[in-house]
């Protein structure tokens, strides 16, 4: 765990609303020389990684609710990120189930297990445990400026399985023409934007206006602009799913303020540049 | 959650629409502003509830109410980027509640929500703006503080 060789009394963390089970994997990993905190709860334990320092987690996964171990390892893991954590389950199919859970949980105990085995684990485990490969986190900002090109092709694809959206016939550089500057500017806002929601740090964007005064000429409806804009931030939330290991969460939530409300902001100026063109044909 | 914070949200988005100068000059009750988003709130409990990320367009609630919120929308005198500009608080409300019960959160399951919650607030946006754009106006219900900016009243 550090340069200095394993401590003397490792601490954990053991999470388990059954007495039973957690009085007696208690009674031996200190026999085995860790210190133990024990507690029945989601609250308790989420409360403790906020106050103390642990060198190993271990909860159970279902305490009552589904997937409460889950919170309590996606806690640690943000908070104290070289903690060893081990997530406990009484469903044998687990490890194949969860796979994603293996980006936060070190390793998945499948119930039954041996009492007397699981000091060993935590042992074996801490030995091997190297916090500092971990996956660098990244700004939303940086991820989305990597997937610039995948979030284009995955809109597109999208677009292009809409009814909706697919009855108007379109080449590709026509639906998409806008997004790479939209996406710019979004990167941009995501950078500058300390306080999530203030309308004032939108992106004023003459390309958006555009865009709407186009789409008009290209045949959509008002309602067809709001389906594209739709799609684009479904598309955007599913790129940080997929780097999911990568995010920081700490500034996940107020960036998914910022990329929803630039993401709207854009939406309302081209809605603004269509109804104008509206207009502007009806005067015609 | 969002079940639980219903009340406050709406609350929230309440005050965030009054603070907005291009929604706040159309004098409109408390009712009338805020009458639609219960039922959209239950929408996206109901939608939260399937476990499914958004794939195609039919996984949205066909919602009547956003039809007719539309056409009510209309009478009092929005315009459709208002429209869109009350969605965007409500969905910049809704992320700003989870972040305040950010401890409660399962990260795991955030993001799928969070694209569920993106794409039901659009849909219903998308069936409100269908049925705003296709109505002709109709008398204005509500009263303009200031004439500027309007479109259709």
């Amino acid at each position: 765990m550090n340069p200095t060789g394993p401590r003397i009394s490792p601490k954990i963390l053991l999470v388990d609303d059954d007495d039973a089970i957690r009085e007696m994997m208690t009674a031996t990993l200190e026999h085995k020389g860790f210190a133990v905190v024990a507690v029945a709860n989601v609250t308790e334990a989420l409360k403790l990684i906020t106050t103390e320092t642990f060198d190993v987690l271990i909860t159970d996964l279902h305490m009552p609710n589904p997937s409460d171990g889950f919170a309590v390892i996606t806690a640690m893991r943000h908070i104290q990120p070289k903690a060893l954590t081990l997530l406990v389950s009484g469903y044998p199919d687990v490890k194949s189930a969860m796979e994603a859970i293996l980006l936060e949980a070190d390793e998945i105990i499948v119930k039954p297990f041996e009492t007397g085995k699981l000091a060993d684990l935590v042992h074996d485990k801490m030995l091997s445990h190297e916090p500092s490969v971990s996956t660098p986190k990244e700004r939303v900002a940086e991820i989305l400026r990597q997937c610039t090109s995948l979030i284009v092709e995955d809109w597109l694809a999208r677009v292009k399985k809409s009814k909706e959206l697919s009855q108007v016939s379109l080449s590709d550089q026509e639906r998409t023409g806008y997004l790479p500057k939209l996406i710019n500017d979004l990167i941009a806002r995501l950078r500058t934007s300390n306080t999530p929601g203030e309308e004032s740090d939108s992106v004023c964007s003459p390309a958006a206006v555009a865009h709407g005064k186009l789409r008009k000429s290209q045949g959509y409806t008002s309602a067809m602009l709001v389906h594209d804009s739709r799609i684009l931030q479904v598309t955007l939330f599913g790129v940080l799913q997929k780097n999911l290991s990568a995010l920081d969460f700490s500034v996940l939530l107020p960036d998914v303020m910022t990329i929803a409300d630039e993401v709207d902001s854009q939406l309302t100026q081209a809605m603004e540049g269509f109804t104008d063109a509206v207009g502007s044909a009806a005067a015609a | 959650m969002l079940k639980r914070c219903k009340t406050s949200l709406i609350a929230d988005w309440l005050t965030r629409t009054r603070k907005t100068p291009e929604l706040n000059h159309l004098q409109l009750s408390d009712e009338e502003r805020t009458g639609h988003l219960p039922r959209l709130i239950d929408d996206l409990v109901v939608r939260l509830g399937r476990p499914k990320l958004p794939d195609k367009d039919s996984d949205a609630v066909a919602s009547p109410a956003a039809v007719k919120h539309g056409e009510l929308r209309r009478k009092q005198g929005y315009s459709s980027a208002m429209l869109i500009h009350e969605s965007r608080i409500l969905q910049v409300t809704i992320f700003g509640t989870l972040h305040q019960n950010l401890s409660l959160l399962d990260f795991n399951l955030l993001l799928p929500d969070v694209m569920i919650i993106a794409d039901e607030v659009d849909a219903q946006l998308t069936q409100t703006m269908g049925s705003f754009s296709n109505r002709p106006p109709k008398t204005a219900k509500a009263q303009l503080v200031k004439p500027t900016g309007m479109s259709s009243v």
